[in-house]
């Protein structure tokens, strides 16, 4: 207006004027540069914003991240290992660098029973021959040894009691993968045995180590081992003194820390009683199988953690007694050469020239000196099935001790069976005039009453192979119990390589008929084996063990899909509802505004919340008068994005209304009216051009708002994408919160640090592209 | 248009949107099923009590009750009901009484209507909804009033601060630290702080701390030491809009030509931006900060859920989640009520603090 006036005010005459060109025609001739088109024009624009080009970059390469990763990556989505949970994030470059940067570590302040439970997995693994010795800094070296680094040691003081109590601490650079240590796997077939056998030998790794013995209560102290690690306390060790579980040697003595370091950790491998036909072999740590008959008492029992044992019994070819140093056929020896060993060792009842003795827990004392109530506590102590003093042997039968002759039996044989891990049960079969009786656990049963699956469950328990009845000894043989005797000496052989592999004492047998096998692995290597690649998860793993960098990038892909989704959606609905609003205005415009104020006013979580129920969970039939058309239901992904456009297009139809209030009464509209434009042609050729820019940076700034929205309604739990093979953003940081962001920080890290950057760079892009479409914006909301 | 009819006309939009809204939020939430996990003889006195506050989908002879009866019980119980008992000494509402054996409210009435809203039946058994709510309002107030004495102070100062400073690297900072702390989501730096706050450095709880816990005072120092984490993670955002908001109009205010103006009269550089460009800048700023303080009833659901704030946010997701429908309704009532309102108010905010501005004026 201003510069109009101004030529009106200089009294411009037309005389002033002279034409340029007057004798050329211009027509002709081409512009010297193209004409530039609204969206190349922005573009330029855009090109110069270099914040925002970044931006793009960002959300590019997380797009790229989602897709690519996926299908690049070494874990699959529904991949989980339990025992690899929490892992910490690992290249598999940094593998034992100590570094502490993306090596799968972390620190932890440990005490020195940490120290050594942590170098005795490394002392296990390297532990090839099962002796327990090594030299120290072949396990400080060991790639085995989950501690990577020590920072620092300490003393550290604390008052208890007002008394200054001193230990030593170690500050140590964790690794959380090799953390793991040992682990029993249930179930192994032996085919799978010897699949495991066949790979130790092509790669040279090892991963099947022997067995723990968690039965002798004297070598393994439960209370406080979780069940989790149990696998990685090899060695002989004890609830120590003040909590914690302390090595022990072969005497219970509890070992420092030097010591471990000289290599005396004793191993306690479960005892495995192998029978060859020359006898019974038991492992001896430090000379491998040895014959039990060549032992020493002392040796016996320090290799079987029995206390007593005068007589060892051997399945195969009956009692010894040890006798003059050594352990002899009991059979071979006179009555009176017997007599003397017996009244010297008995564990339970002893009978000497004076009488009865029996162990009342520190002593053996006489029988006629204790009073009933002692006598019943040293029995009930020690001696739970059965019981012998000079009256004669008595038995549990429904809960009170009795004699044989009383309960009208007549008593055959009574043997002691060793379970896996070797701890002895007196594991009786009783004979009377009615059958066979056994022990179901507590109590004396006729075998005939049980049934078949009871019977075999008691097998199973006690892991019984051999027993002996009236007619000679029993074994188990093609599921049936059958005369030793009567059996070929190759069926005989045939079951002592079956049932007594005597080359290693690797396995326990588990499972109806002893078919399969437990054993315990060095889990690392076993992964190795399980799964041909290395543990090794770039991002962690989640609280339960899946891969975070590939369920990322699907939870990534999923909230990208979902937003473009979403926006898509609510670009075009609320593109034609503003449209109309904004256009016709008047009533029309006051009707449908308040319509999405009401819309509006719905809470996003109770449209979730309904459309979880009824339309994802459930189905709500769509009827026309009494005819069913179709039973509405929708998958998840679908139910979320209905129940966000729902209400997500008023955004748009907002301002695609302010854009055409805008436009609609400007002059070329009247123009192309009066030239007989219709409605149809006026609101989307003429108007609706005008308002895309400010609908394009609507649209993608609606993106991280739909992001936003998933991970808060997903962190509340009113929407779930959780499965192995469906997961969110917001289901991801919802996992992270509650594995504890103080102990496991790493889980939700990048979720967090991927949806902050989506965020921030498509609030960038946008604001960019709003910079670019609308130049005269800019800057105003920077 | 006088600004007095513009109100009125306004108020009574405001009524019908409101009406309306609730009337689709109850349906939408009685569409929701009831969870019950009573059996046996305490699912029939459980469907009974139903009946009574009309949760049940059928009545007592098995009757289907239609949406629309429920909408009606429920409006009646709010207008008319008068169940509760009111002490005509101290006028203090008690709770309201139920027979033990029949399940049945015992009626007291006292002559006048009460704005019933209901009772709640899962959070807080057989309470008032208004006191359930009322009980929870306390934390979510005392943390947004100090979210907001915090970054109101902070993110005016920080706008101005840039603007002053345009285009040199401390305004370039701000800028880009706004940028950040407006696109990442609060959760996001609620974690930050509550793993490197309360859980490396231990100098913070990580969480809100329970009213015994803090001596039985809302003004404790257990208790605002509790609160410092929640309130620092709802400021950043607050900061960074309002820091976003005031250098953008600011910097608007100093470019234009009143300034140039009063510079030539003689004025300094403070001087003129004292007087003349703060004032300007703040007229568009102003009824935001408004508005937050009409919000500081309304609690953050996420913020209040990672520090366990026992706030009203938490109340409303629970409401749903447990079907307390009543519950439900009163807060989306009173909240939905307070939004409403407090549009109205910001606009006839800009009427007062700009002379320039008429409200529903015609172009």
């Amino acid at each position: 207006m201003a510069k109009k006036n101004d030529l009106q005010n200089q009294h411009l005459t037309p005389d002033m004027f002279v034409p340029v060109n007057a004798d050329k025609v211009l027509s002709d001739v081409k512009f010297d540069t193209k004409p530039v088109g609204y969206l190349m024009d922005a573009w330029r624009r855009f090109k110069r914003n270099k914040a925002s080009v970044v931006a793009a970059c960002i959300i590019l390469i997380i797009a790229l991240f989602a897709i690519i990763a996926p299908l690049v990556s070494p874990y699959e989505m529904s991949e989980v290992d339990g025992y690899y949970k929490h892992a910490r994030p690992k290249i598999a470059g940094m593998n034992n660098s100590g570094s502490g940067f993306w090596d799968g570590t972390y620190v932890k302040d440990q005490s020195t029973l940490d120290y050594i439970y942590f170098n005795g997995i490394a002392m296990g693994a390297l532990d090839t021959d099962f002796d327990g010795k090594h030299d120290w800094n072949e396990v400080l070296a060991s790639e085995f040894n989950p501690i990577k680094k020590e920072l620092d040691d300490y003393d550290y003081t604390t008052q208890v009691n007002g008394v200054d109590i001193t230990s030593h601490r170690y500050e140590l650079r964790v690794d959380s993968y090799y953390e793991v240590g040992f682990r029993s796997v249930e179930g192994i077939t032996p085919e799978e045995y010897q699949r495991i056998l066949d790979w130790e030998q092509e790669t040279g790794l090892k991963v099947i180590y022997p067995v723990i013995n968690f039965n002798d209560a004297d070598a393994f102290d439960s209370t406080n081992i979780n069940t989790d690690s149990q696998d990685n306390y090899w060695y002989r060790n004890k609830r120590g003194t003040n909590g914690g579980t302390v090595p022990i040697d072969i005497n219970g003595n509890e070992l420092t820390l030097e010591q471990v370091m000289n290599g005396e950790l004793v191993p306690n491998y479960a005892v495995r009683y192998d029978e060859t036909p020359d006898g019974e072999y038991i492992v001896d740590p430090l000379k491998g199988y040895v014959l039990a008959s060549s032992l020493s008492p002392e040796e016996y029992a320090a290799l079987t953690n029995k206390r007593y044992s005068t007589f060892i019994e051997d399945r195969l070819n009956g009692i010894y007694a040890y006798y003059n140093g050594s352990y002899v056929l009991a059979s071979s020896l006179t009555p009176d050469q017997l007599e003397g060993n017996t009244k010297r060792y008995r564990q339970n009842g002893v009978e000497a020239e004076d009488g009865a003795y029996v162990f009342d827990g520190n002593d053996y004392a006489l029988v006629s000196s204790l009073s009933e109530a002692e006598l019943a506590r040293a029995y009930a102590r020690y001696s739970a099935v059965y019981t012998e003093n000079s009256k004669g042997k008595f038995y549990l039968v429904d809960g009170e001790y009795k004699t044989g002759t009383e309960l009208g039996w007549k008593i055959m044989e009574i043997e002691e069976y060793k379970a896996g891990g070797g701890k002895t049960y007196s594991q009786a079969f009783v004979l009377d005039y009615n059958g066979n009786y056994v022990l179901d656990g507590k109590n004396y049963k006729l075998e005939s009453s049980m049934s078949a699956d009871a019977l075999a469950k008691m097998v199973v328990r006690y892991n019984i192979d051999w027993r002996r009845d009236t007619q000679g000894k029993h074994t188990l043989f093609e599921g049936e119990y059958v005369l030793y005797d009567s059996l070929t000496p190759e069926q005989q052989d045939s079951l002592l390589t079956r049932y007594h592999r005597v080359e290693n004492a690797t396995f326990i047998r588990t499972g109806a008929g002893g078919k399969n096998y437990r054993i315990r692995v060095l889990y690392y290597n076993y992964y190795r084996y399980l799964n041909d690649k290395e543990p090794v998860h770039v991002f962690g793993a989640d609280s339960q063990g899946y891969d975070i960098l590939v369920r990322l990038a699907m939870g990534a892909r999923l909230s990208l899909v979902l937003a473009v989704c979403v926006a898509a959606i609510n670009l075009i609905f609320g593109s034609l509802y503003g449209a109309i609003s904004g256009y016709y205005g008047g009533k029309v415009d006051m009707v449908m505004e308040r319509i999405t104020d009401v819309l509006a006013g719905i809470p996003t979580i109770v449209l979730m919340t309904l459309v979880r129920i009824h339309l994802i969970e459930g189905s709500v039939p769509v009827m026309i008068g009494d005819t069913l058309l179709f039973n509405l239901h929708l998958t998840d992904m679908g139910g979320i994005i209905f129940a966000m456009c729902a209400t997500g297009w008023i955004g748009t139809a907002y301002s695609v209304r302010m854009q055409f209030y805008r436009f609609k009464r400007q002059e070329y509209i009247l123009a192309a009216r009066t030239l007989g434009a219709r409605d149809g042609r006026l609101m989307f050729r003429h108007i609706f051009p005008n308002a895309l820019g400010t609908l394009i940076t609507g649209s993608v700034l609606v993106i991280p708002g739909v992001i936003f929205s998933e991970t808060s309604l997903a962190y509340l739990g009113v929407i779930s994408f959780t499965g192995p093979n469906i997961t969110s953003l917001g289901a991801m940081l919802s996992n992270g919160q509650s594995a504890g962001i103080s102990k496991f920080p790493h889980i939700i890290f990048f979720p967090a640090l991927i949806l902050s950057l989506l965020m921030i760079s498509f609030n960038l892009f946008g604001n960019g592209l709003r910079d670019a479409f609308n130049p005269s914006l800019r800057g105003s909301e920077e | 248009m006088s600004t007095f009819k513009y109100v009125l006309s306004r108020i009574a939009l405001m009524l019908v949107v409101f009406v309306v809204t609730m009337v689709l939020c109850f349906c939408l939430i009685r569409l929701l099923p009831f969870k019950s996990e009573a059996t046996g003889l305490q699912a029939i006195t459980e469907q009974r009590r139903l009946q009574m506050l009309g949760w049940a989908d059928t009545d007592a002879d098995g009757n289907k009750i239609t949406m629309i009866e429920k909408l009606g019980k429920w409006i009646y119980n709010i207008l008319f009901r008068d169940v509760q008992s009111i002490d005509p000494e101290t006028g203090e509402k008690t709770k309201i009484e139920y027979d033990e054996k029949t399940g049945e409210i015992i009626p007291n009435p006292d002559g006048r209507p009460d704005w019933d809203w209901g009772v709640s039946l899962k959070i807080d058994y057989l309470k008032d909804v208004t006191e359930v709510v009322g009980d929870r309002m306390t934390p979510t107030i005392l943390l947004n009033v100090y979210s907001l004495l915090i970054s109101i102070p902070i993110g005016i100062a920080f706008g101005i601060f840039a603007a002053l400073k345009k285009n040199k690297w401390q305004d370039h900072f701000i800028s880009t630290a706004v940028m950040l702390f407006i696109s990442v989501p609060s959760f996001v730096y609620a974690f930050l702080l509550q793993y490197f706050f309360a859980f490396k450095w231990g100098i913070l709880p990580a969480q809100s701390s329970s009213l015994m816990d803090a001596g039985g005072s809302y003004f404790s120092w257990e208790m605002s030491k509790s609160l410092i984490l929640p309130v620092l993670s709802m400021s950043f955002g607050t900061i960074a809009g309002l820091t976003r908001s005031t250098r953008a109009e600011l910097t608007e205010a100093l470019t234009s030509e009143y300034m140039l103006l009063a510079r030539t009269k003689g004025l300094t550089r403070s001087q003129s931006i004292m007087r003349h460009a703060l004032k300007n800048a703040m007229v568009p700023i102003l009824p935001g900060i408004i508005s937050s303080f009409v919000g500081i009833l309304s609690g953050s659901y996420i913020i209040e859920q990672i520090f366990g704030v026992p706030g009203v946010g938490k109340l409303y997701i629970m409401s749903i989640n447990m079907r307390d429908y009543d519950l439900f309704m009163f807060i989306t009532a009173f909240y939905g009520f307070i939004g409403l309102l407090s549009n109205i108010l910001i606009d006839l905010s800009y009427g007062f603090l700009d002379p320039r501005v008429k409200m529903g004026a015609k172009k």
